[in-house]
């Protein structure tokens, strides 16, 4: 009588506990669908050339990024004075001037032809990692858009050197400071580039994917204090860091 | 999520043509002020140093005239009173001699104011000693006897009215 009680008891505490663990399973399946959605970057459309050209998502924000930055640009671009300059254009001129200025104590006068490329970069990566927050999704998480950064920025590196030695000295440059290091320095042309775009790439991926699992669990509010950091303050470091790690290495280049 | 395909192309040119979008609607345009600027500070600094350097060798050319201004003035000063002193002093001296001269003169005009008053005097006292004398001794007197007459006459006189007017 007892152990029967007891099994009846049993069976049905296990059916119970099955069925709740059914229920999680399915609350968790549903979150990892939705955040797999969020984080695929989707082929907005595609060129029906060639067999068809897929344009991703991260091409087509960027694009809203550029003319948006040159819209802007050309509205704060104008009526700049020398003399007596408007509260405007001092906000502008300490950000380009700062930003300049930056990028030209890390690399000395003979990396001055390459600060401007430098500027952009870093504009584009800080408004990209920060799109996040009005509903876009960030170009910067697509690894088609840190890698094509990343190789832009290892050809930059290697040009800049290439240009101020000639091909004779950038060549022998491989093998400094002695022989043996060849292969390392070889091995850097790939090493850097990956280093720069897998860091981007998947400080952006995981502040977003941190931040969706936060959206999807707490409330409305609570959210506010852990955008600040991820989207905000993780998105201004990683652009920084990008432009710094870039700079530094053309003036290695350069030197 | 972890696709690398065409886009990685779409987003080099996309970097590309952002870059030279920024640079020439950007930076550029930014840039240009923030040096132009720059450049009308040096060249306003540099043009405060070369007018400040003329103005210092300006004073030093003023002061240097108005040492020499001073100096000469000084000069001109201490000539002018030699000039007045030797003047005063030839003045001074044509003055004395001047003086000495008129009064030299008109002692000497004196005394032979003087002496012709004398004479004239003595002769008149002759005359006058000769008509009385000739009233006295009569006309018979010879000529020798009248001249020794009134000589001793006139000595006497002369002694007296010497003695009278000492």
């Amino acid at each position: 009588m007892y152990i029967y009680t007891y099994n009846v008891v049993n069976r049905e505490v296990l059916r119970r506990k099955k069925q709740s663990l059914r229920k999680e399973v399915s609350i968790t399946e549903e979150l990892a669908e939705k955040l797999l959605e969020e984080l695929n970057c989707e082929t907005v459309f595609t060129i029906p050339i060639f067999g068809g050209i897929p344009i991703a998502e991260s091409v087509v924000v960027t694009w809203i990024i550029m003319a948006a930055l040159t819209f802007l640009s050309i509205i704060l671009v104008r009526n700049l004075q020398v003399e007596n300059p408007g509260k405007k254009q001092q906000v502008l001129e300490m950000t380009i001037g700062g930003l300049y200025g930056f990028f030209e104590d890390l690399m000395g006068k003979e990396g001055k032809r390459y600060i401007p490329y430098l500027i952009s970069v870093a504009i584009y990566i800080g408004v990209a990692n920060l799109i996040g927050i009005i509903g876009f999704k960030p170009p910067t998480k697509d690894l088609n858009v840190t890698a094509a950064l990343a190789f832009m920025s290892i050809v930059l590196i290697e040009y800049s050197g290439f240009h101020k030695k000639g091909g004779k000295e950038f060549i022998k440059g491989f093998a400094e400071p002695m022989a043996l290091l060849t292969p390392m320095n070889i091995l850097e042309l790939f090493i850097r580039p990956l280093s720069l775009c897998m860091r981007l790439f998947g400080n952006i991926l995981g502040s977003f994917v941190v931040m969706e699992l936060i959206k999807s669990v707490v409330g409305p509010i609570l959210p506010i204090p852990f955008t600040m950091y991820f989207d905000i303050f993780d998105g201004l470091i990683q652009a920084y860091v990008f432009v710094f790690l870039t700079s530094l290495f053309m003036k290695e280049a350069l030197e | 999520m972890l696709r690398l395909d065409m886009n990685f192309v779409w987003n080099i040119v996309n970097l590309i043509v952002l870059y030279f979008l920024l640079r020439h609607f950007l930076i550029q345009p930014v840039m240009n002020v923030i040096n132009k600027r720059q450049a009308m500070i040096e060249q306003s600094i540099s043009n405060a140093k070369a007018s400040e350097g003329q103005a210092s060798v300006m004073k030093k050319q003023y002061e240097e005239k108005i040492a020499a201004s001073n100096e000469e003035g000084a000069k001109l000063i201490e000539e002018a009173r030699i000039q007045a002193k030797a003047q005063y002093d030839r003045i001074l001296k044509d003055a004395q001699e001047e003086a000495g001269r008129v009064m030299s003169e008109a002692q000497k005009r004196a005394e032979a104011d003087q002496e012709k008053a004398m004479r004239e005097a003595k002769s008149q006292i002759a005359g006058l000693v000769i008509a009385a004398a000739a009233k006295v001794v009569g006309q018979e007197a010879d000529a020798k006897a009248n001249q020794a007459l009134y000589d001793s006459f006139l000595a006497e006189a002369g002694d007296s009215h010497e003695a009278g007017s000492n």
